[in-house]
């Protein structure tokens, strides 16, 4: 598929539009939407998180491309799932409850849909309930909590807890992360793994899925 | 119809309009201006109903035009727009840029004499590298910080610039364009804002406010740990100047025998 390598462009260069009318001409054309998410929109977020890492893309770049990501998606996104396809894991994800910042949680989000998981995205302010009760109703098998501020922090720690006291810590992975967040707090607060930044989480998000 | 009366139409030529009606009301254009229709028998008239600006004396101030262009705009969106919409940035900017400093000259000329410092600022770096890539910065933040900038020092007004996070690699244009003179909040932990680099890089060219850290010494440190920072600080801005102050507001979770020793330890080792 010679013209997939244009959807591939499309996405590390955030263009939504082509991004949008390659997908649909291909999907016409009769291409596979599995092996378009695993040959060319996975190896695209990749290297979008690679350039990321290297400060060779900003917030602005990412951004983009998730956009492009996400318009392919769409498109291909229900066909996934009429195949019957199981993603790379399902994954709730939401920043913490009394923190607005959401930049950060939402660019992990968009690399974590880019790599073949299925997010759902709790949004800003996420109280502990809200977390169990999409945890439960999704039957998710990772959560990845976010906060920016250290007033919030513990609110990493009192869902951890009311996870446990739900019955439910234990049918999950818990991944942390944000500005003040340190691989020593989540193990202090009993997370499975911590990531500085979008690129690292999804890496981590495979390996604990795989654990 | 024209052909028979021999006369041209007039062609309107308008932009695609994407906003139709005030934000929160369905029932005013994009001024927020009511039209109410007035008879007069035969047809009517639309005229206007209301005059948003009536009661204002006066505009207030804000010191981060990109700030406010992310809550006008939605913040991701603001972001993209730096890439895939700059002339729609570009514009929007300009007018939020030229409000605020019609506002400065202003305050300036009224406070004539007794203003010694003024706040330029925008948050430029996160917790490990720039919000943006440089090209962008130098494009649409740093020509307009410099007019701000240039705005207070023609009043003989020092320039205080606040960034946030990650910001090492913006910095020498903050120095040689915006023309800083006192760099906040110095967020040490953050790669590349390591205080010795700073120190030997940009030391004799800007003064230093804040790095006592705020995310992990003043919150969560015990006090020796918050003693040490500073006289850490007093050691390593030796060569330079340095001005003692927390690395953002306070948050409520730092204890106050942290926030005393802060400022014991300045008043008793920061001789100068
Ligand atoms: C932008 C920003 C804001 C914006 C947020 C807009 C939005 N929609 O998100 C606004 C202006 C609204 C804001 C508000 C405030 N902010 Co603010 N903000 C920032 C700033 C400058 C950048 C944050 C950012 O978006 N970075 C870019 C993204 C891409 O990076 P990121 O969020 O770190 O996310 C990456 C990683 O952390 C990681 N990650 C994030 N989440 C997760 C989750 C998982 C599971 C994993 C694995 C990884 C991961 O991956 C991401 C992508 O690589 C930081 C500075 C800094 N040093 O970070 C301050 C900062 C976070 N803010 C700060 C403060 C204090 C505030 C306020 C309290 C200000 C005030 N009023 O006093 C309010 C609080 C509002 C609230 N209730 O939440 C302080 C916090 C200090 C502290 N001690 O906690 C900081 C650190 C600034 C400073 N100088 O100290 N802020």
């Amino acid at each position: 598929m010679e013209d997939l390598k244009k959807l591939y462009d499309a996405i590390l260069t955030g263009n939504f539009k082509s991004a949008k009318e390659i997908t649909q001409q291909a999907l016409a054309a009769g291409a596979d939407p599995q092996a378009m998410v695993q040959q060319y929109m996975i190896p695209a977020m990749d290297e979008v998180g690679r350039r990321y890492e290297a400060n060779e893309y900003f917030v602005p770049e990412l951004l983009i491309s998730a956009r492009a990501m996400k318009a392919s998606l769409e498109f291909i996104r229900p066909l996934l799932i009429a195949s019957g396809a199981e993603p790379a894991g399902r994954v709730v994800i939401g920043t913490v409850k009394g923190d607005l910042h959401d930049i950060g949680k939402n660019l992990v989000a968009a690399m974590l849909e880019g790599a073949g998981f299925e997010v759902i995205d709790l949004g800003v302010d996420v109280s502990p309930e809200k977390f169990i009760t999409a945890l439960n109703e999704k039957k998710a098998g990772l959560v990845a909590m976010s906060a920016l501020l250290t007033t919030t922090m513990n609110s990493m720690k009192t869902t951890v807890e009311a996870m446990k006291a739900a019955g439910v810590r234990n049918n999950v992975k818990i991944m942390i992360g944000g500005a003040p967040v340190t691989e020593k707090y989540a193990e202090e607060i009993g997370a499975d793994g911590y990531s500085t930044n979008a690129n690292g989480a999804v890496a981590l998000a495979r390996k604990l899925v795989a654990a | 119809m024209y052909t028979r009366l021999h006369i041209d139409g007039v062609l309107h030529i308008n932009p695609e309009r994407t906003v139709t009606h005030f934000p929160g009301d369905p029932q005013a254009d994009i001024w927020g201006i009511r039209r109410t229709a007035v008879q007069y028998g035969t047809g009517s008239y639309d005229e206007f109903a209301n005059h948003p600006l009536a009661d204002f004396t006066t505009v207030s101030g804000e010191y981060e035009p990109f700030l406010l262009y992310c809550a006008l705009r939605g913040m991701e969106l603001a972001m993209m727009d730096l890439l895939v919409d700059q002339e729609f940035a570009e514009a929007a900017l300009e007018h939020i840029f030229r409000h605020y400093y019609a506002l400065n000259e202003r305050t300036y000329e009224l406070g004539r004499g007794r203003v010694d410092i003024t706040y330029v600022a925008e948050d430029l770096g996160g917790q490990t590298a720039l919000l943006f890539g440089v090209p962008e910065i130098r494009r649409f933040i740093l020509p307009r910080q410099k007019k701000m900038a240039d705005l207070a020092r023609s009043h003989g007004i020092h320039v205080f610039y606040h960034t946030d996070g990650a910001a090492r690699d913006i910095i020498p244009d903050l120095l040689d364009v915006t023309g800083i003179e006192i760099l906040n909040p110095i967020q040490w932990r953050c790669p590349g804002m390591e205080r010795e680099g700073l120190v030997r890089d940009f030391g004799k060219r800007v003064i230093f406010h804040g790095a006592v850290d705020n995310q992990h010494t003043l919150p969560f440190g015990s006090v020796e740990e918050v003693r040490t920072e500073v006289r850490d600080n007093i050691r390593i801005f030796a060569g330079a100047r340095w001005i003692c102050a927390p690395c953002h507001n306070l948050q409520p979770v730092t204890p106050t025998a942290n926030i005393i020793a802060l400022y014991e330890t300045i008043h008793t080792d920061g001789t100068l």
